[in-house]
């Protein structure tokens, strides 16, 4: 026999849980048992099922009798609810602030818990979601990883053929925009082209049509129920037709349900490629055209490495750029953890899922401790009551369960109000947020984890009061001992730790709105004033001089240019160039910019060396750098210098300074501006100084109708579109804003508590002071002293935990402040002007009684 | 109308016991069990069951001697009563009378 013995865990959580009387059978039988199976199953095996035998044993005949539950007596219980209540009346106010602090601070953990459940809930309606992945690609630039989505045509037929455990591959385009006309009715639509079987892969509802023909034609389009409704009013339009880019007939072929809010993919169109234009054939071979979303389902179980190998791969077979690493990203990471630097996922959304769920569960602490505070001070206010329930042969255990009892039944009461809080602040906070959320009553999740959490606050705002209040000595209490030289400082811990909490919520959010004004306020290198930016869709290219030639005539239009990507963008990042005295093998990843004339005048882009392209001849053989391009190949006089970039030679006739385009948190990179005179995807137009913003938008929408009709003007202002940059963290600087004042009122409302206990407390030693010729004054500094002291305490643990978080949250930006040590005094002052304010107000509302009445008492 | 008080476990766990007679503990029994009906079934389960049929006076109890390979525990032996026996039989009567009246199995019958 081997000498193993059964899991001693497995076995104590028996004898926790087993009578007594059967301990001896059945840990003899579990024995054999477990002999038995170690020679059927082998050890693990064996241990294994000891556990599984051990909870079998969970059942009615064998558990222990619980001890509460004999000792339940109705009497006691209804004494009990009728002291909890009376002593409840008797200090209303702080019966208020009691419940109302604990609601608020439940309220918003409920707010900040619907809006994690709804971020996680993203993408969750695919059928398909844990077996869905986007191929997308590691790029190492030497070093300088970036990661792209952007992969190549042919690559998901190849998928198909070679990579084995893929059950099924599609490709899409980016989301595109194009136009659709009925009759006259034209309208700009947002989708993509797909190729594959998209349909069996993410879970889009047919309205009317089916999955299996809505792609049966090559001029089949299916449209979402929104999309549909703006062009014929309601959703069963199968079979209708409609015009695309004013060119060939489309027919419907199905109508989708709007994909839902927490989707990550969005649109208003599918349709499938066209595999008969010469154009996507001629692309089926190309293995250096990067421009398409790529998705693959795998069979449950299959190994995502092999895949991941097998598509590297293929593209190193088939092109020569080995550099990079190809790989399945999974949906269920989609949305959260969508961001990448260095080609480690850095996370994304779930950097604010986390931050909020912090600050929710630092204020749920704060009520907690409000909580427990205002319970012990209370109970102590009820010392005598403990002592006399002692004397007459209460146990610890049973007062212990009287505080927790009392504290449950308060917890249920705060968690009534906060729903109710949470039911009337939901459409603000759906509203702020952009959201439609709600609280999902028919969900059994819901109310399990609502019960849970009254348990666990109950348990924690309880505990202390049961534990420690129960434990003294009735003798002690009676003779008023704890009351003098009674252990205070679990108390002053809790207080520090809520004014810590405050302090820090407050001092972040000062620096948050620092650095975001200090970005805000960052020189982009350009001027967004006036700017405009005006997709250029049907002809605007083709007649683009006509157009330029009429605008810069007329008085509205200072200058203008076309682009390949709009002035807040970046659509092209590449390799470096070769460039005279360039380290072998050294790489750097480059952003590219095409432009038209007018690039410096219509930006207001300096030119630090050099000159800008006039249109000359040699132009389409010149290039643009910026001055971080310069920096990064350090190039000492760059005019006149030739660069080659794909086998093409560039002169470098002129430096710009450093624009930002993309995120203006972090710093520029490396550019390289080519010519181009004959496209752009964005025309940008600056409009003159001054000029009647209306009176000239119509002069443009009338000019580049006339010029391009059918296609509708639209425009975005580059000011604009940069502010949107900043929608996240303006949010996050709002939310932050509202939950550091809810931390500091819940505070204060616990300082008000505390204090007026404070003052019952030594109300007698007081009213003689006073009657003794004290100063009100005088009596402040008594009062207040200690209190003072644990605002200073907080203030000294506040700032170096709050200084090393900021400047965590800060190293995410490569433009950032400095931290400003001196900005912690803000909230530290506010939290010391604030205890002032409740003790001073608290002290002369009680000095302005008659002393007389609290010495006659008793 | 006649009451067996027996369900189909509890039935065939009172046969195994009759059956074991010495050897008659929980863990055995959920074995034999396993081995004759080819069902998984827990040692808590059976425990449970032997404590049921006990509760209704169709099993008695005693302790063994210690065992070594128990760790010097003894066993907990369950004997069928005199009731559980006429229970068993009463069980067995009302089944053979009901395959008795069921045209076209009766000649197969028990």
């Amino acid at each position: 026999m081997r000498n193993i013995n059964p899991p001693s865990l497995a076995d104590r959580v028996l004898r926790f849980f087993l009578k007594e009387e059967l301990a001896e059978e059945v840990t003899g039988d579990l024995l054999e048992q477990f002999q038995f199976d170690q020679r059927r199953y082998g050890t693990p095996g064996a241990r294994f099922h000891y556990w599984y035998q051990v909870f079998n044993y969970c059942r009615p005949f064998a558990l222990k009798k619980l001890s509460i539950g004999q000792k339940i007596n109705m009497a006691m219980w209804q004494h009990n609810v009728k002291i909890g209540w009376r002593s409840l009346k008797r200090n209303k106010y702080i019966s208020l602030i009691h419940i109302g602090g604990l609601s608020l601070g439940m309220a918003i953990v409920i707010l900040t818990g619907l809006w994690i459940w709804d971020e996680v809930k993203y993408d969750r309606f695919h059928d398909h979601y844990h077996e869905t992945y986007q191929v997308i690609a590691h790029r190492d630039f030497n070093g300088n990883i970036f990661t792209d989505r952007n992969m190549v045509f042919p690559l998901a037929n190849n998928m198909v053929d070679r990579v084995g455990q893929l059950k099924k591959v599609s490709w899409t385009t980016h989301r595109q925009t194009n136009l659709f006309s009925k009759g006259v009715k034209s309208i700009q639509l947002q989708g993509h082209d797909v190729g594959g079987p998209y349909f069996e892969m993410f879970s889009w509802q047919f309205i009317h049509g089916t999955a299996e023909t809505a792609f049966a034609q090559a001029s089949n389009v299916v449209l979402t129920k929104s999309a549909a409704l703006q062009f014929f009013g309601h959703s069963n339009v199968v079979g209708e037709t409609l015009k695309f880019n004013n060119g060939d007939d489309l027919m419907v072929s199905g109508v989708l349900r709007d994909p839902p809010s927490q989707s990550t993919l969005s649109f208003d169109y599918l349709r499938p490629f066209n595999f008969s234009d010469p154009g996507i054939q001629r692309l089926q071979d190309h293995w250096n055209n990067y421009g398409w979303m790529v998705y693959f389902q795998t069979f449950p179980d299959a190994d995502l490495d092999r895949i991941n190998s097998g598509i590297t791969q293929i593209m190193t077979e088939k092109t020569e750029n080995a550099g990079s690493d190809y790989f399945g990203f999974p949906m269920s990471r989609w949305h959260l953890y969508s961001e990448f630097k260095d080609g480690i996922n850095t996370g994304g959304q779930i950097r604010y899922v986390r931050l909020f769920g912090l600050v929710a569960i630092i204020i749920i602490l704060i009520a907690c401790i409000n909580f427990m505070n205002l319970s012990t001070a209370r109970a102590q206010d009820r010392s005598r009551e403990i002592a006399v329930r002692k004397t007459l042969g209460s146990q610890r255990a049973q007062l212990a369960r009287q505080f927790i009892a009392e504290a449950m039944a308060l917890v249920s009461v705060s968690f009534v109000v906060a729903i109710i809080l949470v039911i009337v602040l939901l459409p603000f906070f759906n509203q702020f947020l952009n959201r439609q959320m709600g609280i999902e009553w028919s969900s059994p999740a819901f109310w399990i984890l609502s019960l849970l959490f009254i348990l666990v606050i109950g348990l924690l705002a309880g505990s202390y009061p049961a534990l420690y209040l129960s434990s003294l000595r009735p003798t002690a209490i009676i003779n008023d001992i704890f009351l003098r030289t009674g252990n205070q400082l679990p108390r002053k811990v809790l207080v520090v730790l809520q004014f810590v909490a405050s302090i820090g919520l407050v001092s972040s959010t000062i620096y948050i709105y620092q650095q975001i004004q200090f970005v805000k306020d960052r020189d982009l290198g350009y001027n967004t004033d006036q700017l405009l930016m005006i997709p250029a869709s049907g002809k605007i290219n083709e007649e683009y001089q006509v157009l330029r030639d009429e605008l810069l005539s007329s008085s509205y239009v200072a200058a203008m240019t076309r682009n390949r990507s709009p002035i807040t963008d970046i659509w092209w990042k590449s390799p470096a160039p070769d460039w005279p005295g360039r380290e072998p093998g050294s790489d750097i990843l480059f952003t590219g910019q095409t432009t038209g004339v007018g690039y410096s005048e219509t930006f207001g882009i300096d030119i630090l060396q050099g000159r800008d392209f006039t249109g000359s001849v040699s132009d389409t053989a010149a290039v643009l750098l910026n001055q971080a391009a310069i920096d990064a190949m350090q190039l000492e006089d760059p005019i006149g210098k030739q660069i080659n970039y794909v086998g093409d030679n560039y002169a470098i006739i002129g430096v710009t300074e450093n624009v930002v385009m993309e995120s203006p948190f972090s710093s520029v990179e490396p550019q390289m501006i080519y010519y181009s005179d004959n496209y752009g995807s964005y025309v940008h137009v600056r409009l003159n100084q001054g000029v009647d913003l209306e009176n000239a938008l119509t002069y443009l929408e009338e000019t580049f109708q006339s010029v391009n009709p059918g296609f509708p003007f639209e425009y975005q202002f580059a000011d604009e579109e940069f502010d949107q940059k900043f929608s996240r963290e303006s949010m996050l600087n709002k939310l932050i804003n509202i939950l550091a004042i809810v931390a500091i009122f819940i505070c204060c409302l616990g300082l008000v508590g505390l204090v007026i206990f404070a003052l019952e407390k030594r109300r007698k030693e007081l009213a003689i002071r006073t009657v003794l010729g004290a100063r009100i004054s005088q009596l402040l500094l008594l009062v207040s002293r200690e209190f003072l002291l644990l605002v200073g305490a907080s203030f000294v643990v506040a700032v170096p935990l709050t200084y090393f978080y900021i400047q965590n949250w800060l190293s995410g930006f490569d433009y950032r402040i400095k931290i400003d040590p001196e900005l912690f005094l803000i909230p530290g002052m506010l939290t010391l002007i604030l205890t002032l304010l409740i003790v001073g107000v608290s002290v002369m509302a009680n000095a302005r009684k008659n002393p007389m009445n609290a010495l006659k008492e008793d | 109308m006649l009451e067996t008080k027996l369900g189909e476990f509890e039935e065939v766990i009172l046969l195994l016991v009759g059956i074991l007679e010495e050897e008659a503990y929980a863990y055995h029994i959920a074995r034999v069990f396993e081995d004759e009906t080819g069902r998984k079934v827990s040692i808590g389960a059976t425990h449970s069951a032997l404590k049921r049929l006990e509760g209704k006076g169709f099993l008695s109890s005693s302790m063994s001697d210690p065992f070594d390979e128990r760790g010097g525990r003894r066993r907990r032996i369950f004997k069928v009563t005199a009731y559980g026996v006429k229970t068993l039989k009463e069980a067995q009567a009302l089944r053979v009378s009901l395959w008795k009246q069921f045209p076209g199995l009766s000649t197969h019958g028990i």
